[in-house]
């Protein structure tokens, strides 16, 4: 259950970030990757506990799964990683470069308007 | 509603702390290894056999994360090497070391011509991987008891990895482990993961493991 450090982290991020200051937080946006070991339903719901009593109480969580995507090194063909089989589909080799699925990071978020 | 950008690392505040651990190490000349296994893998056994070996060259000192007993520091202690318990109970029962505990277990450990740091991480083949802790060569463990599985399904902590040591190999006369299978199983999540079989009960491949060791303690 490290998603509860995770979780603790983004809270602390945005209660942090200047440009956040003093709004009340209605939505997250995050990216995850499928390479992360996140599980999104995990996170979504340590986050809705650590966040009570906070600027981010009862934010919505919205997560979007980044794929998978490697580069073959060998021959060039670029694929989508489904299975955890990390080897080129086309000629079978092992060296490869992960262009995503290793995403762990906060986009946007939405706030509540400021009251003047 | 207002939309904001943020943009930012989920992990960066430990991103940060790693990478203030990885300075520190380099400018020492420590050599940190990260050893991660599933729970009973043989850790422990590994390093009460390796550390003396190291120990006879050069400094070493180890941190434990073991989830909330002693027991492991105490094993190491008794080879004589200083060691350092991190019960992460404290840290909120977490799962997994982060860098910050590193950074912490530091200052209080003889870091003065430091050679070889080893961090038992917590016994878990999930979350240790996600975690930076700043340090030079991360090893894993696999022992032969955990069937030929495991890669496939802990893919990230297999990838994370730069050698693997498969552990408790005296036992393969006893085992109906298809040990081609499991080979198999870890060529196809990191297919250029070197590979060494040993055992903390008759020594076999700890010759190798400290070789692979010093060869990369330099780069």
């Amino acid at each position: 259950m490290h998603e509860a450090s995770i979780a603790a982290g983004i809270i602390d991020r945005l209660l942090e970030h200047p440009q956040l200051a003093g709004r009340r937080i209605r939505v997250v946006r995050l990216k995850v990757g499928r390479l992360s070991t996140v599980v999104p339903e995990n996170l979504a719901f340590v986050f809705g506990a650590i966040a009570a009593g906070t600027r981010v109480e009862g934010a919505r969580l919205e997560i979007e799964v980044v794929p998978a995507r490697a580069v073959c090194l060998s021959c060039g063909h670029a694929f989508e990683i489904e299975d955890p089989i990390f080897l080129c589909p086309a000629c079978a080799a092992g060296r490869l470069r992960l262009e995503s699925g290793r995403e762990l990071s906060l986009e946007s978020v939405e706030t509540e308007d400021q009251e003047d | 509603m207002a939309q904001i950008k943020v943009l930012e690392k989920v992990l960066g505040a430990n991103d940060k702390i790693a990478a203030d651990n990885r300075r520190l190490f380099r400018e020492r000349g420590i050599v940190a290894v990260n050893l991660m296994s599933g729970p009973g893998a043989g850790k422990t056994s590994l390093l009460e056999r390796v550390l003396p070996r190291l120990a006879a060259r050069a400094p070493v000192a180890v941190i434990e994360g073991d989830i909330a007993t002693t027991a492991d520091a105490e094993r190491i202690a008794a080879v004589g090497v200083p060691v350092v318990q991190i019960n992460t109970d404290k840290l909120g029962g977490a799962c997994h070391l982060e860098a910050l505990a590193i950074q912490t277990a530091l200052a209080d450990l003889p870091v003065e011509g430091l050679r070889w740091l080893f961090v038992e991480n917590v016994g878990n083949l999930v979350c240790p991987a996600e975690f930076d802790l700043g340090e030079t060569l991360r090893v894993g463990v696999l022992s032969v008891t955990e069937g030929e599985d495991k890669p496939i399904k802990y893919p990230l902590l297999f990838r994370q990895i730069q050698l693997l040591l498969l552990h408790k190999v005296d036992l393969l006369p006893h085992l109906r482990l298809d040990l081609d299978r499991l080979l198999e199983n870890v060529r196809r999540v990191n297919a250029e993961l070197p590979v060494v079989r040993c055992s903390a009960a008759t020594g076999e491949g700890l010759d190798e493991f400290v070789a692979w060791l010093e060869q990369h303690a330099a780069t």
